[in-house]
């Protein structure tokens, strides 16, 4: 065929049936895909899929060979093989196709060519190396998945659940979970093979990968899913702040005061800067209402006097009066964490609870029964300044 | 805790040690030199081979001496020579203990 007129050649995405990790089974099944007319392109893998290239059926074998330095796109040349080992193979047959995870692939066209590993025992030395990586993603996959969370961010769990969502961080838990249980399973399987291998057995070249394959592939399509969801709903959420609406556009009743209500005599008028002055509103199963208020305005009192304040608010109606409590406590807990943390004396309100401070502004959390709220204000007057007792008695007064 | 050294080298360990005992040389001739040592008994699959030199490298059994384009020379190390040497002596004994029996 001419060069110039001829074809790129057409390509089939396939999901693997068996992990990276397991060489028999990704060697069995590449070379029954060379059987049916699919070659595995040279781009390899992407998002999950093998991309092969359509060709005539033929016998060709494929090995995998252990990554002997880390294969990643960050790496120094993306992990690419040894210009040694790839020309070594070559002149024996072998030709290298593509990677995936820390495994080299290669095909061989030739029936006659010699194995690319002739003794399993030196197989385990090479297959060590990827075993010694993984196990260090292990324990970094440890850290970042048990034990950041559990230390960092136990005390504001709720909250955290709350404010992404209780179904997207129940979801992100299982999600963080079944990756970590995944990694413990790639461990194993990489010890027990590499015990395999020292013990002098060879690489099953025949494995039957059919037994596993469905579902291996329903779960990494499931995760790959999960993954994607979980990116752009959390990526669409903070980039387009869909929930956040201008409050001068908000016209419904709120069930809390706001500055209005601190100076109801006096003339009100929002800051021009739109940002300053939003409202978020949304809803979770533990909690039906959620409103975040970021209020920046001046008052200009009937003495003459103005009142130049800032006020963030966050309120929740939970579905129960405990997680009320909770999230109460766990506003508590993570403002007592600032530096400038200061208790305020709070005279008797007649609340479920009540508790005011100072973190870098004077602050208030008040729980009645289902409902729950912080509030900070931040005044910057230099002619007059509302006393905290006074305000705070306004908003709680305004959830009874 | 002192880097773990090969302990006990495997048949084709020996062999690509007993090949850079002969001259200096890159992989495709360690492999020749194999096959015609063993009469085709023992023919070294390529990904073995690079395995090797790589382990044989770190454990300072070998050195690169000269690379061109992909391939690289590689020549034996005074270490190297002292553990073909002990391994030599193992099999020795194997074979002696192996022999009184018959």
């Amino acid at each position: 065929m001419n060069e110039t007129t001829k074809e790129k050649p057409k390509h089939v995405y396939r999901l693997p049936p068996c992990p990276a990790y397991d060489i028999e089974g990704m060697e069995s099944w590449l070379s029954d895909m060379a059987e049916k007319g699919l070659s595995l392109s040279p781009d390899g893998f992407f998002a999950g899929f093998a991309i092969f290239e359509k060709c005539a059926p033929s016998s060709a074998r494929y090995r995998l060979e252990a990554a002997p330095k880390k294969v990643s796109m960050w790496a120094e040349d993306g992990g690419a093989p040894d210009n040694e080992a790839v020309g070594l193979n070559e002149a024996y047959g072998w030709r290298y196709v593509a990677s995936r995870g820390q495994f080299y692939i290669y095909r061989c066209e030739f029936t006659g060519a010699r194995e690319l590993n002739t003794d399993p025992e030196v197989q385990a030395l090479a297959l060590d190396m990827v075993r010694k990586r993984e196990r260090g993603n292990l324990l970094f996959d440890f850290v970042l998945v048990l034990v950041y969370p559990i230390a960092v961010l136990r005390k504001n769990l709720l909250l955290l659940a709350l404010n992404v969502g209780t179904g997207m961080f129940l979801a992100t838990v299982v999600l963080l979970l079944w990756t970590f249980s995944r990694s413990v399973t790639h461990v194993v399987h990489l010890k027990r093979l590499r015990k395999k291998l020292s013990s002098g057995k060879a690489v099953d070249h025949g494995k039957n990968w059919k037994r596993k394959a469905g579902f291996h592939r329903i779960s990494s399509l499931l995760l790959i899913l999960m993954w994607a969801g979980f990116l752009l709903h959390g990526g669409s959420n903070n980039i387009m702040k869909v929930n956040e609406q201008l409050l001068p556009d908000y016209t419904d009743t709120l069930p809390f005061a706001t500055m209005v209500d601190l100076a109801p005599a006096g003339q009100f008028s929002l800051d021009p800067l739109d940002f300053n002055n939003t409202i978020e509103l949304g809803s979770d199963w533990l909690a039906p209402k959620i409103i975040t208020l970021h209020e920046n305005a001046t008052i200009k009192l009937p003495n003459g006097q103005s009142l130049r304040v800032e006020l963030y608010i966050d309120y929740y109606e939970t579905a129960a009066l405990w997680l009320a409590r909770e999230v109460a406590r766990e506003y508590l807990s993570m403002d007592k964490r600032s530096s400038h943390y200061q208790e305020l004396q709070l005279p008797d309100l007649n609340v479920d609870y009540s508790f005011a401070y100072n973190a870098i502004s004077p602050t208030l959390i008040v729980q009645e029964e289902n409902k729950v709220m912080r509030v900070s204000l931040y005044q910057t007057s230099s002619d007059y300044n509302i006393p905290v007792d006074v305000w705070v008695r306004t908003f709680v007064d305004s959830i009874k | 805790m002192p880097k773990k050294t090969l302990e006990n080298l495997t048949e084709s360990m020996f062999y690509v040690l007993m090949a850079f005992c002969r001259s200096p040389m890159c992989g495709i001739d360690v492999a020749d030199f194999i096959a015609e040592k063993t009469q085709g008994r023992i023919r070294m699959g390529p990904a073995t081979l690079y395995t090797i030199l790589g382990k044989f490298e770190k454990e300072k059994y070998i050195r690169e001496i000269e690379m061109t384009g992909r391939k690289r020379t590689y020549a034996i190390t005074t270490e190297g020579i002292d553990a073909y040497n002990v391994e030599l002596t193992r099999l020795h004994h194997c074979v002696d203990d192996a022999e009184s029996e018959v």
